[in-house]
């Protein structure tokens, strides 16, 4: 299979064709750096001056291959596929080693990383939990009642939000056991049985 | 337990036959425990009867009652206890026995009510799930099961009126996170069925 790029994708990628393999490998690197932490205008303006074109050009660019490596993954292209794609949108045999070479490295990562950037809703990420007897308060001098703080963490659109809850014995027995028995569903012989079946190859 | 000077000298009103009737004491001591739970409703006209006449002393007695029920069912305190409290404060045997038991009957109602003025955390009361199965995504081609989790917590609302609000807490989870998330709670479960002698 070979990906079919929109034309204005492969206009930003153009500026690339004309480059040097030590260019491109900046830009890879530009590229990663994308990637990880978002865009970085001030390196864009610092490399279009080197190459003396606009800052913009430079950014959509890096934001092409980012693009590109993403639209890979998402279709799974093997080695060859992603070879043959780049030949095709006019990169030389040396430009498409080094691509390959980055899409290689990254493609396990981007794979990882893309099923839970779909539709940001929080997701689970750790809970602390703290085990408690509350034995005084000032509506009920004397008392002794166990309880549990949980400290839940979620990872959502940005930045990880913590709830804090509380929850006493049997409550927290009851949580344990209805979410263990969710767990041996998903694993239960008729929902294993709808997995294949809904399995697209 | 300490009671204010204030309150004692409410109770010693409260105790005098000269200043509260026996009926009207009789009505007192009924009606404060029912005043506390917040099922005042029915009860105001009966106030407001034995409020005809003197009602600064009434109001002042009925005042001091409220308190001692509430910091006697706050300390936890017992029947013998709770009535060597007010045996100090010159009630006859009769009014000591109408209020000792009235005490008596409506502690447990008492503190349910004092243990749930102090929510400052949610309490988690419940929790429901769904597993769905996702099939394509506009930025997956992968399947997956993924699992919906809500926790339902209950919180005190931000006013002072004492009501009860549901919040619920929807998050996401996947096969990897949901088994992290259950051998947490399953590590807390353990330990606390370990400290209560249960396993």
């Amino acid at each position: 299979m070979i990906l079919t790029l929109k034309e204005e994708h492969k206009a930003h990628l153009s500026l690339l064709f004309k480059q040097p393999v030590n260019v491109l490998q900046d830009f890879c690197k530009l590229a990663l750096e994308y990637l990880l932490k978002g865009s970085k205008p001030k390196l864009y303006s610092s490399a279009a001056q080197k190459l003396e074109v606009d800052p913009e050009d430079i950014e959509n660019a890096i934001e092409g291959i980012v693009f590109l490596l993403i639209e890979s993954s998402k279709n799974k292209l093997n080695e060859l596929d992603f070879r043959d794609t780049l030949l095709t949108v006019g990169f030389n045999e040396e430009q498409q080693a080094v691509l390959s070479e980055l899409y290689k490295s990254k493609e396990k990562e981007l794979s990882e990383v893309l099923p839970s950037s779909s539709l940001h809703l929080p997701h689970f990420k750790n809970l602390e939990w703290r085990f408690e007897c509350q034995v005084s308060s000032r509506s009920v001098a004397k008392q002794l009642t166990p309880k549990v703080t949980l400290n839940l963490t979620l990872t959502g659109d940005k930045e990880p939000s913590s709830i804090l809850l509380q929850a006493d014995p049997k409550n927290l027995q009851h949580m344990t056991s209805v979410l263990e028995k969710a767990l041996k569903e998903a694993s239960s012989q008729n929902s294993r049985r709808l997995q294949r079946r809904l399995k697209i190859s | 337990m300490k009671l204010s000077p204030k309150v004692g000298i409410g109770l010693k009103r409260l105790g005098n036959q000269n200043l509260i009737s026996s009926d009207s004491f009789k009505v007192l001591v009924d009606i404060s425990p029912d005043f506390i739970l917040k099922n005042r409703g029915s009860h105001n006209a009966d106030l407001k009867q034995l409020c005809t006449s003197k009602s600064d002393i009434v109001k002042e007695c009925f005042a001091a009652l409220l308190i001692l029920l509430v910091e006697s069912a706050s300390h936890d305190l017992d029947e013998k206890s709770f009535r060597s409290v007010v045996e100090s404060y010159n009630f006859n045997p009769e009014r000591l026995r109408l209020l000792t038991d009235v005490y008596e009957k409506r502690k447990g109602d008492l503190r349910s009510v004092l243990f749930r003025l102090q929510h400052s955390i949610p309490q988690i009361i419940d929790v429901s799930w769904r597993l769905d199965f996702c099939i394509k995504s506009s930025s997956c081609s992968d399947s997956f099961p993924i699992f919906f989790i809500q926790l339902v917590g209950e919180a005190a609302t931000d006013n002072t009126s004492g009501g009860i609000i549901l919040k619920k807490y929807n998050f996401l989870c996947t096969l990897e996170e949901l088994e992290e998330l259950v051998s947490a709670l399953k590590d807390a479960t353990r330990h606390i069925e370990y400290l209560a002698g249960i396993k």
